[in-house]
């Protein structure tokens, strides 16, 4: 999934009839993980994000400095053409907690 | 036209899952909303063997709701993205010779006190992105 961190809350872009799209319109309560990766040289790191997530109806993602960055121009141009035909929908986490797990080996 | 499978095979599955040392575990929480852990585990027959320290919340939660998914992906690229996730009941594994297969962690080994679980691999989804045809 592409996916953002902009003031505070992270946002993915997903199939509006994906399992999760479902799942989060049932119930709101989230948890997200972010990892840099499972066999990094360095160790494994994530970010947990607990929170509550909603379905964001958007027509583009963000395009600034710092706020996304690594995914092609090829494929974000068309998540974009599938957010506004609405195929694709934005879930947007606030985190109520964060948790860290650093140096798993 | 229909959507094209990205779905792994069976062998593929199991290869694939076999090469990672750490899985993301979700259990759930006490008010029954998502947690989640990154543990390490391996394959064993048609079971997912992973360790969690004891006492730890996704290990308080196994007990409370044995109910877990496990989930691992790679993604070096867009193209290259691959995933597998495990829907199951985790049970008790009591054999003390599955933390020697076991990967280490820092948490688990500084504490004697580290617990195994296993689920049964046959509630599975998986993906595999080198198989999408139309790439742009």
């Amino acid at each position: 999934m592409t996916g953002w961190y902009d003031d505070g809350r992270m946002s993915v872009t997903t199939y509006r009839k994906s399992h999760k799209t479902r799942n989060a319109q049932r119930d709101q309560r989230t948890t997200w993980l972010v990892l840099n990766g499972y066999d990094s040289h360095d160790g494994v790191r994530a970010v947990e994000f607990k929170g509550v997530h909603r379905v964001v109806e958007a027509t583009q993602m963000p395009n600034r400095a710092g706020v996304r960055q690594g995914v092609s121009t090829g494929l974000s141009s068309r998540t974009e053409n599938r957010l506004k035909s609405g195929k694709r929908i934005v879930l947007e986490v606030t985190p109520t907690e964060v948790g860290f797990m650093e140096d798993l080996r | 036209m229909p959507r094209e499978s990205i779905a792994m095979t069976p062998l593929e599955m199991s290869s694939f899952v076999g090469a990672q040392k750490w899985v993301v575990l979700g259990t759930l929480d006490p008010d029954g909303s998502p947690w989640a852990d990154v543990v390490a585990s391996y394959i064993e027959d048609d079971r997912l063997v992973f360790g969690v320290q004891a006492g730890s919340r996704s290990d308080n939660n196994i007990e409370r709701d044995p109910r877990v998914v496990c989930m691992t992906d790679q993604y070096p690229t867009y193209y290259e993205i691959k995933g597998v996730t495990a829907h199951g009941s985790a049970e008790l594994v009591t054999d003390p010779s599955v933390f020697a297969r076991l990967p280490e962690d820092p948490i688990s080994q500084n504490s004697t006190k580290r617990r195994a679980y296993a689920i049964h691999l046959d509630d599975i989804t998986s993906f595999d992105f080198t198989k999408i045809k139309a790439k742009v």
